[in-house]
């Protein structure tokens, strides 16, 4: 074990990446704790920088380089929170949750749950949780693994007597979501740059996916949320009917009525890739 | 004449580092570059359009790896699941060579998303070396590591760069991706002789260059990736050059990225270098 080199790491690391900056960040107790010693001891100055201004490179591209990568894909949490304060909150995000993953794109996973969990002082902090939420969902739809989608033939093709007892496996990339807010109308909005104020709170569902390289966001009503998030989590179709036919307000025969043409949208949507019978 | 690397590894000829801003043009023209270079982890947690593109130019183009999150210098354990994504990856898109940088990215679990340096001493030339065997006898394969641009100097370390690199090198058995642009950064930042950084380099075990532009702050330069490439950089090229007498040569080009001809312009200078030089055509690969 390299347990000197494993100090200077956990040195190098706690100085670079302090919020406060390299002088701080040296005389924090994490620092201290991995070596008890001054930046002048560990780095040597050159001809024209001093050792912190040295180590102060690595300080200052540090939080310019994560902040340029969430700054890119949270464009309507930033419109809503003005760009000094949106900055402001990714330093801080940053900060308080780095990076555990090699890639990049797994940066923002964390940021809805940190403004909704860790920063509710903040006005309006659950729309923009909800926001950082729908936000970061069309990135991992981007992302997700692809899946050749079943075809309403396909679908058709499940025996009458099957169809009850039958799960349906979903696209990787689908993702749903049952808001506080209006949150994809707000968006829809923002996106044709007519963003409003901060709705009132009024639920709404909204599912995420990728069909041919484009990500969607779609509105569901209620029972429709219910029946697809019920076939997300595994359920037969038979349990997932019961469950779209137990949401508040919902008629029986209207949900019978129409539940095939649901079927036939989100066969065409791509959102089923495979039948588990 | 080239100089073989001891792997016979193919002298590639010219190529760029794939982009996405370039995706559309390439697929679009099937423009006459003899390689590209992907970063491993712009590719490894994606299974949308990039991975898709990446497929089609895999078929058309000899595709070189090459990740900046091995962490090959940390001291936190060995990621086996990045290792394996990562040897998944060159399998799916018949990977040339795969390779990092002489560096460490994080510890205790973290990633900085940064190069970071080492010192160079004894320690860490052991703890290199151990890694480096483990992480080839998983992967089959040498390690092709780059020297990384460097902004300090550590109080602890006792070699120059360059009879480290040597040292890993030969201990390790790995290969070497040599950034003459870094050894140009480097050698500003921390005032050592280029020149006598190329005189003690293993060449045998080099199989890839870098080219990269960068930029200067006046009291130290800052590994960029941006504009052309400086005439003292394609000096140092050049010397590489007479030195191998040619290897698979890159051009990194990372921000204001401009169109795929101008960069592509930029790589085939490096063509001319060459020819005058070696006094022979470049190879196709």
């Amino acid at each position: 074990m390299a347990e000197r080199l494993e100090r200077l790491e956990r040195w190098v690391q706690e100085v670079i990446t302090h919020p406060d900056g390299v002088g701080a960040g040296a005389a924090s107790r994490p620092a201290e704790e991995a070596l008890a010693t001054t930046v002048e001891s560990v780095v040597l100055p050159s001809a024209t920088l001093s050792a912190s201004e040295r180590i102060g490179i690595y300080a200052g591209m540090y939080y310019l380089r994560l902040i340029e990568v969430l700054d890119g894909d949270f464009p309507g949490l930033k419109a809503v929170l003005g760009s000094d304060a949106f900055l402001a909150l990714l330093h801080e995000y940053v900060a308080a949750h780095p990076s555990r993953h090699y890639s990049l794109n797994m940066l923002g996973a964390q940021l809805a749950a940190y403004v909704r969990e860790e920063r509710a002082e903040l006005p309006h902090a659950a729309f923009l949780a909800e926001l950082a939420e729908l936000e970061r969902a069309l990135q991992e739809a981007f992302d997700a693994p692809a899946a050749e989608p079943l075809s309403t033939d396909e679908l058709l093709a499940i025996p009458a007597d099957r169809w009850a007892a039958t799960h349906l496996v979903t696209s990787p990339s689908l993702r749903l979501f049952e808001f506080e807010h209006p949150i994809n109308a707000w968006y829809v909005a923002f996106k044709e740059g007519d963003a409003g104020p901060v709705p009132e709170p009024v639920p709404s569902w909204t599912a995420v996916y990728r069909r041919k390289f484009r990500v969607w966001r779609a509105d569901l009503t209620h029972a429709r949320f219910e029946l697809l998030s019920a076939i997300h989590d595994g359920a037969t179709l038979g349990d997932a009917l019961e469950r779209a036919a137990a949401t508040p307000g919902t008629d029986p025969d209207e949900l019978a009525a129409s539940v095939g043409a649901w079927f036939q949208d989100w066969a065409g949507d791509g959102l089923f890739v495979a039948v588990d019978p | 004449m080239a100089t073989p690397n001891r792997w016979n590894l193919p002298d590639l000829g010219f190529g760029l580092g794939l982009r996405t801003d370039h995706f559309g043009h390439i697929l679009e023209h099937r423009p006459d570059v003899d390689w590209f270079e992907i970063v491993s982890e712009n590719f490894m947690n994606t299974g949308g359009r990039p991975m898709w593109v990446l497929d089609q130019i895999a078929e058309r183009y000899p595709i070189v790896m090459h990740g900046v999150s091995m962490s090959i210098g940390s001291t936190d354990p060995i990621d086996w699941e990045y290792m394996r994504e990562l040897k998944a990856l060159a399998k799916r898109v018949d990977a040339v060579w795969m390779g990092d940088h002489v560096c460490w990215t994080g510890v205790a679990g973290r990633n900085n998303h940064d190069l970071l340096p080492l010192p160079y001493n004894e320690e860490s030339l052991a703890h290199m070396v151990e890694r480096v065997r483990a992480v080839q006898d998983f992967l089959g394969r040498p390690l092709v590591l780059e020297n990384a641009s460097t902004y300090l100097t550590f109080s602890e370390t006792t070699m120059p760069e360059e009879e480290f690199m040597a040292r890993l090198g030969e201990e390790a058995d790995c290969a070497f991706l040599l950034d003459v642009n870094n050894i140009y950064v480097s050698a500003r930042n921390h005032g050592f002789d280029p020149q006598k950084y190329l005189e003690h380099f293993p060449y045998d075990r080099v199989v890839q260059i870098h080219l990269a532009g960068h930029t200067d702050h006046g009291t130290h330069c800052i590994d960029t990736h941006i504009g052309p490439v400086i005439d003292a950089v394609w000096e140092l090229y050049a010397d590489v050059m007479r030195r191998t007498g040619g290897r698979a040569t890159l051009l990194e080009w990372d921000q204001d990225i401009p169109s795929f001809e101008v960069t592509h312009a930029e790589v085939l200078k490096a063509r001319q270098y060459r020819t005058d030089i070696v006094l022979e055509p470049a190879s196709d690969g």
